[in-house]
Parts: C-alpha cells; sequence; structure tokens
C-alpha cells in the first residue's frame, strides 16, 4: 500500500474530528484510500464485484462508526481493519451459502484464477496467484500484506492484532508453502 | 528443480510481480468514479457534521447537568440514611419490646453462658445493694460460692 506522508494523515485525521470539513475529508480519504484497500480485498475474495461489493461495504461501515476512530491510530490501519475484517466475514458467508468447506472454497478460488477474464497475466502470474489461493485465509492475509503491499510488520501487527513474531513465522510458512505448490506443479 | 523453485518469489519480484494490483485487472476508470459513486451513496450523520454551537440547546439539555448532580447528592444521603437505619445506633430499643431477647434472658443457661462470664458476681451484689434490693426474702447462698470464689477478705459482705 503506497502511504502517505504522515503529516497529510494527521491533517486529514484533523479535518475528519471538525463537523465543517467531516464530509470533505472522508472523501479525500476514500480518494487516497480506496485503490490499496480493493486490491488487499481483491486477492483475497479474487473476483471484482465481490471486491467492489465489500469495499463498498468497508467504506459505509467506516463512515457510519467514524466516532468510533480516536485518531490515535493511523487511518490507514482502521480501514485496512475493517476491509480484512469484512473480506473474512464475505468469505464465511459465502461458505455457509454454498455449503462449502475451506478446502472446497479455495479449491474453487483456484479455478476461478484459470477462467477469469480480468486476469492480466502471464504463466508465472497466474502460478503464483493459484499458490497464494491454496493457503489458508489467514495465511493468505498476511502474505498478501507482506509481499505484495510490501507493509512493515509492526503495521501488520496493529491492523491484525497478532505479535510481530507470529506474523514473521506465518509468513515464512506460506513462503514454504508457495514454494512447495511450485515445485509440485511444475 | 528445488533450486529453481527456491527462488521463485525472487523471480516473481524481479519480473514486477510482487504488487498489489499485479495480474489483476479492474475496470476502466474505476478508481476514478468510486469515491463519488460511494459520496452519493452515504447517509448524512448530522450527529457529525452539524457542530455543537449550530444546534440550540433545549431547556431539558441546559439543566440536565444540575439535575443529574442533584439526583446522585439525593441517592447519596438516602443511603446514608437507609444504612444508619440498619445499625441502629443510639437507637437501642427497650427490652420489653424485644420478646426475643427477654426470653432468652429469662433462661438461666443464657445468662451463664453469655452474660454472668463478662459480670462478676460482686458487682451483681453491689449493684443490689445500690438499688436496695436486698431485704429479708433475699437468698445469698445463691451468690455463696461465686463469692468465695473471687472474695476478697477485706471486703464486707451484707448479712
Amino acid at each position: 500500500m503506497s502511504a502517505r506522508k504522515p503529516e497529510e494523515n494527521i491533517d486529514l485525521i484533523a479535518r475528519l474530528r471538525s463537523p465543517d470539513t467531516v464530509r470533505a475529508a472522508f472523501d479525500e480519504a476514500m480518494r487516497i484510500y480506496a485503490e490499496p484497500l480493493y486490491w488487499q480485498i481483491r486477492r483475497l475474495v479474487q473476483d471484482h464485484n465481490d471486491a467492489d461489493d465489500i469495499l463498498q461495504n468497508t467504506f459505509m461501515k467506516a463512515w457510519m462508526s467514524l466516532e468510533n476512530f480516536r485518531g490515535d491510530a493511523k487511518l490507514s490501519t482502521w480501514l485496512y481493519k475493517i476491509a480484512i475484517n469484512e473480506s473474512i466475514s464475505f468469505l464465511e458467508r459465502e461458505r455457509k451459502r454454498r455449503h462449502l468447506s475451506i478446502d472446497d472454497q479455495e479449491a474453487e478460488m483456484v479455478s476461478h484464477i484459470a477462467a477469469d477474464h480480468q486476469f492480466d497475466g502471464d504463466e508465472l502470474a497466474r502460478k503464483l496467484q493459484e499458490a497464494v489461493a491454496t493457503l489458508p485465509e489467514k495465511q493468505r492475509i498476511v502474505f498478501n500484506m507482506k509481499y505484495f503491499d510490501d507493509m512493515k510488520y509492526e503495521d501488520m501487527s496493529e491492523i491484525l492484532g497478532t505479535t510481530v513474531g507470529a506474523l514473521k513465522a506465518s509468513y515464512h510458512l506460506a513462503t514454504k508453502k508457495i514454494e512447495q505448490f511450485f515445485e509440485d506443479n511444475n | 528443480m528445488a533450486k529453481n523453485n527456491e527462488n521463485i518469489l525472487d523471480k516473481a519480484r524481479t519480473a514486477g510481480l510482487a504488487r498489489p494490483e499485479a495480474g489483476m485487472r479492474v475496470p476502466e476508470g474505476y478508481f476514478e468514479a468510486f469515491a463519488e459513486r460511494m459520496s452519493s451513496v452515504l447517509p448524512p450523520r448530522p450527529e457529525l457534521e452539524e457542530s455543537e454551537a449550530a444546534a440550540p440547546k433545549g431547556l431539558w439539555a441546559t439543566v440536565r447537568p444540575y439535575v443529574y448532580m442533584a439526583a446522585m447528592f439525593a441517592g447519596v444521603w438516602c443511603m446514608l440514611h437507609v444504612f444508619h437505619s440498619i445499625t441502629g445506633k443510639g437507637e437501642l430499643a427497650p427490652m420489653d419490646r424485644n420478646p426475643v431477647l427477654a426470653s432468652a434472658l429469662a433462661t438461666d443457661d443464657f445468662v451463664y453462658d453469655y452474660v454472668l462470664p463478662e459480670v462478676s458476681a460482686r458487682d451483681v451484689v453491689d449493684q443490689f445493694v445500690d438499688e436496695g434490693l436486698f431485704d429479708e426474702s433475699f437468698d445469698m447462698s445463691d451468690f455463696s460460692e461465686d463469692l468465695t470464689a473471687v472474695s476478697d477478705s477485706n471486703q464486707i459482705l451484707p448479712q
């Protein structure tokens, strides 16, 4: 996720807390954070339409609970938390609605990648996406944040509420599984 | 092959795949239009968007803090009053209004077990003397054993 300068973030947070500027500030927050949040969501759920729905839900929830944002944490951290929770809730709802096991859902994601007309990459990119789709949900989140967003472990720890050590271990396991996937599928 | 796969993530990174959007497409203009589209569906939130100075304060909003404070003091006073009533300090009921205690004191065992250990027989005799309760019908033998046990030979006992 491309990080804005802290100064800009502080100013945005201050404007979010002022009744006169809250609406305009929230619109600006959407312009800044929609794309990075979208990609994080999209890598979890794969489908564009689903990612769009979840992104809208994320900002709706953020708007409706803006008073809960204390301002002592980064705005991006708070929004990421909502987005991750919404994504996980979506996947759980889909599993229940369609009576899928976690393995079935992962297998479906892998086959969705193969058939996805919105996929835009070469064979390596496709294989990498398929490998990531086979990871357990939490590991997938950690891997996406670290590998694709190049997020610091400290920031991830704040978002996911997990220790840095656990996150490092989770990422290490994820990379090993991806390497194994490539070995098995070469 | 193992060595090949060992660096697969580094290879992917070199190929420019370690980016959030790598390998995925979105509809044209999606992000540009998203904020505007989203803003149009966000409901108004007057509690966030209207400053307190702009909103007129009603009479209740003005007096509410004082009412709450008065209620708090009244509650504390009531609690103290109730505790005072329960402990009953300084309000000992006369014994004739406490039939349970009166019947217990009528029992010798109760008196010997709970009353007399704190009261010496000499104290009782002295009180009787003070109150003029000694007369010809009074039987001192009831006290003789106790008085003998604790008596001081210099004490003058009524005959």
